[in-house]
């Protein structure tokens, strides 16, 4: 036994021995977004940089803000925010000990997945499309 | 000892989460009503003593959300001991110098 190596001993979570269903997607999601908004808030103390350097730094904001690509990557981050923000008060409600019930569990899913897109398309729309 | 730490991380990941949970459904807000705000009126509402406290905390509570989190995933998939601590070094110096530079930049605004 002491010869296997232990960094190489399989170690849970298994991702990939996993059934997926909708609780472990989005359990996976949570932590997937979670990395995306932690991106995001170093990009935004970065936009605040730009910010406080006055005009060059704005005209940058600008160029970048303007490019499709970063169009995309801000969609991804407004659902990220709505999704990890409605997940993480599932969690929270989980940690009070309620909602176990496997309906529950799942009905919270639908409604936490449906929710977030309605408001990241609808925060999208409104606010950082047209600006 | 360790599952001590583990309850306190588990405490501050939740007491931030309510925080950042607070925070930015004001901050969202804030941004439908001041959709169409220039860059100088922007500078302008974040002078303002409140909203500048307000802002401070929310950025303190977000980098250390974000790095709890982080440090959780780390642990969970970076399975080589020596490899895990340079990699949560890394990540805590990260967090701590874009939350310090938040601050100042917010501050020097």
């Amino acid at each position: 036994m002491h010869s296997l190596d232990k960094s190489k001993r399989p170690l849970s979570p298994h991702l990939q021995v996993y059934q997926p269903q909708l609780t472990s997607i989005l359990s996976i999601l949570h932590r997937m977004t979670g990395i995306a908004l932690s991106i995001g808030a170093f990009a935004f103390v970065l936009w605040l940089h730009c910010i406080a350097k006055g005009e060059p730094g704005q005209a940058l904001i600008e160029t970048i803000s303007s490019h499709f690509l970063f169009k995309m990557i801000l969609f991804f981050w407004t659902f990220s925010l709505f999704f990890h923000l409605l997940n993480g008060i599932r969690h929270l409600y989980w940690d009070m000990g309620k909602g176990f019930e496997l309906k529950a569990v799942y009905l919270s899913g639908y409604v936490v997945v449906i929710l977030s897109i309605v408001f990241s398309i609808l925060f999208y729309g409104e606010v950082l499309w047209r600006s | 000892m360790s599952s001590e730490k583990g309850s306190t991380a588990w405490k501050h990941q939740r007491l931030t989460a309510v925080i950042l949970m607070l925070s930015l459904l004001f901050f969202t807000s804030a941004f439908f009503v001041h959709n169409q705000a220039s860059y100088p009126e922007i500078i302008a509402w974040l002078r303002h003593p409140g909203i500048a406290a307000l802002f401070i905390t929310t950025l303190g509570a977000l980098f250390y959300h974000s790095f709890l989190g982080i440090k959780m995933i780390i642990e969970d998939y970076v399975h080589l001991k020596s490899l895990r601590q340079v990699v949560l070094f890394i990540s805590f110096i990260f967090h701590l110098f874009f939350a310090i530079l938040g601050v100042i930049l917010l501050i020097l605004i």
